[in-house]
């Protein structure tokens, strides 16, 4: 029974992760590095608890979610593409006016910037106990996870497929190759980077609905607590790759619950919290090593080609 | 951007709230109490500032003068000008401030010597300050002795699976945050001294989704009641527990109404009666500035306030018994601060 609760927490950790890796993803293979996942995760969360409480439905909250991120996402695109802003500037714009827009709206609508708590909340729909009970060990895990939990999985196939199987992924994936011969190529360039932006808010809002509708039913100010960057540093540690970088979400989803357990022993907190990053660089290494031995030319890789130490050098050793 | 933009004016506001005050305040300010609120936070937080808020309101209708100075908690700058503007206006009985404004007030206190200064949930050792803080680790020793009988008194506590264990999720581990359970800890060994408290960290104060996991994975170890030492995201460890079917204990102000079939009680620090208090003290001149004030149980400095559905009497009268021995002095609780 402990493995299939584990399961079930390594699933729920990563989908928010794993939605915020994807949205960067997709931009990066536009050549863009979005560092305003967290900014845009952050503005679904709150649409999502604000219209929630308003309108009582989960489906209409979800939605507004979804088209605040993204026109979040539009807004970063007209700063960049249309005025020529930097995209990390610009992108930490998004994040700081996300933030403070945040906490405005709580102090203007609510007068409340300490946070909005609607006292009853529509519920998402989650997976029914026993539907999948056909399916050994998964199964079990996966009962209870919520909708957008199970889109965040199905979401990977899918970005797979725009990019690698789809005219217009493989136009998005030449503007980030190389703009110039896209262009001469006849590919709107702009446009495709506005769409690979207004992708990455339709994956960021659905990870800031994940954390606020799913479980909590309350909105409080920064509670995305730097999942968008954690998505971000998957993203560029597995290059890119979809599967790969799902992989990397669900190491770090991993690694935060199986550090949840561990607190229960005696290991201080601060090593146990230190994990997920811990894991994080650990990856990134392997991964450059990995593709530094690739890359290495050949030469390198030949014995003769390792200096041996001078004689020179061993003089000036022995002295001391 | 938006940010500067918004403090700064924020801080003319101030400016010219403060101006108006002055005007309108110079006629009497030698005959009538007053007391200003330099804050590094904004109210609406449902905890530690709305409760200091309560003291002044308290004031007030006493007839003491008050305003509360508002900031934003990313603006340390504006902190530091308004509590120089009132300081140098020397137009306030008492200048109230509290959390972040040791090194301001350090800096500032000195330069008014004749001003005389409350600083709450801190101290610093200046003849003009009063400082005032709480003994949480009290409060925590009533909650643990609580979250004790709630574990394994099954009867009473049908949610209970009888065992022994408890946890407390906390924020970040820091002394205040030690001071809580530690005394959490000895209050819960001192009713069932064979019971297990699992200590958890989440790392910070916002990540309410964090401190859900990690609630439902401590009721997943045998937890039976988990108390939240986690500022705004223990509203995730309510929700947790809620969601779990285990009990909660409440902090910082009564939470008991978030989830009424699931948190017993919540330790308040009584930040406003304090603050009402210590301005009564001025008034009567028994204020002792430049000591250190705590406020602890014997005084109803901090307490817990019961969800008194969930709480039968008998259980109220055991905590009682408990309290007692600490007021007494019968029982030292321990404390992280050495």
């Amino acid at each position: 029974m402990a493995y299939i609760s584990f399961l079930a927490s390594v699933l729920e950790q990563s989908s928010p992760i794993m939605l915020a890796a994807l949205a960067a993803m997709i931009t990066l293979r536009a050549n863009i590095l979005n560092v305003a996942v967290e900014g845009m995760m952050l503005v679904g969360a709150f649409t999502a608890i604000a219209v929630g409480n308003a309108s009582g439905s989960a489906a209409l909250a979800l939605l507004c979610a979804l088209v605040a991120a993204i026109v979040m996402s539009q807004l970063l695109a007209l700063m960049t593409l249309r005025f020529s802003a930097d995209f990390i500037v610009a992108g930490l714009g998004i994040n700081l006016l996300a933030a403070g827009g945040s906490l405005f709206a709580l102090e203007w609508f609510y007068r409340s910037p300490g946070g909005l708590r609607p006292i009853t909340f529509p519920d998402l729909w989650h997976i029914p106990a026993g539907a999948l009970s056909w399916l050994p060990v998964l199964g079990p895990a996966l009962e209870g996870q919520s909708i957008i939990v199970v889109l965040s999985f199905l979401a990977v196939p899918a970005c797979f497929v725009f990019l690698y199987k789809t005219p217009t992924g493989y136009y998005l994936r030449a503007s980030g190759e190389d703009e110039h011969a896209a262009r001469s190529a006849g590919i709107d360039v702009a446009r495709m980077k506005a769409l690979a932006l207004a992708i990455s808010g339709l994956l960021a809002g659905l990870a800031g609905a994940q954390i606020s509708m799913d479980k909590l039913h309350f909105f409080l100010p920064e509670m995305t607590s730097g999942r968008g960057f954690i998505g971000l540093a998957a993203t560029l540690f597995s290059g890119g790759l979809p599967w790969t970088t799902a992989a990397a979400a669900v190491l770090f989803g991993f690694f935060g619950a199986l550090g949840d357990r561990l607190q229960a022993l005696d290991i201080p907190s601060q090593f146990v919290l230190m994990l997920p990053y811990l894991a994080a660089i650990l990856g990134l290494t392997f991964a450059r090593w990995r593709l530094h031995i690739r890359n290495r030319p050949a030469r390198i890789l030949k014995p003769q080609a390792t200096s041996e130490p001078s004689g020179s050098h061993r003089a000036d050793l022995e002295p001391s | 951007m938006m940010m500067t933009i918004l403090s700064k004016s924020l801080a003319s506001v101030a400016g010219a709230l403060l101006s108006v005050s002055i005007l309108a305040g110079a006629a009497n300010a030698a005959d009538k109490l007053s007391a200003v609120y330099v804050m590094s936070d904004n109210l609406g937080d449902m905890g530690f500032n709305d409760n200091a808020a309560t003291g002044f309101a308290r004031a007030e209708k006493d007839g003491v003068r008050t305003r509360l100075l508002q900031a934003s908690p990313s603006d340390p700058q504006l902190w530091r000008q308004n509590l120089e503007a009132v300081s140098n206006s020397g137009e306030w009985s008492i200048i109230f401030t509290g959390p972040n404004m040791h090194d301001n007030l350090a800096a500032v206190a000195p330069q008014h010597p004749e001003q005389k200064y409350v600083f709450f949930d801190d101290q610093l050792d200046l003849p003009n300050v009063l400082s005032v803080k709480y003994a949480q680790n009290e409060g925590s020793y009533l909650a643990g002795a609580l979250a004790a009988i709630a574990a394994t008194d099954k009867a009473d506590f049908p949610l209970s699976s009888g065992e022994p264990k408890i946890a407390v999720v906390a924020g970040m581990d820091l002394p205040v945050i030690q001071d809580f359970i530690v005394g959490f800890k000895q209050g819960a060994k001192t009713v069932v001294p064979n019971i297990e408290v699992q200590v958890i960290f989440i790392g910070n104060f916002n990540d309410a989704q964090k401190a859900y996991d990690l609630t439902k994975t401590a009721i997943e170890n045998g937890a039976n009641v988990v108390y939240n030492v986690a500022g705004p995201a223990g509203l995730g460890i309510l929700k947790g527990a809620a969601d779990a079917k285990k009990y909660a204990i409440g902090v910082d102000s009564d939470q008991n109404g978030l989830h009424p079939e699931n948190v017993i009680a919540s330790m308040l620090k009584q930040i406003g009666n304090s603050i009402y208090d210590s301005i009564g003290q001025v008034r009567d001149g028994k204020a002792e500035f430049g000591k250190l004030k705590i406020y602890g149980l014997a005084n109803d400095g901090v307490g817990l306030v019961y969800n008194d559905a969930l709480v039968p009497a008998s259980v109220k009268a055991k905590i009682d018994e408990a309290k007692a021995k600490v007021v007494s002095g019968e029982l030292k609780v321990e404390t992280a601060f050495k």
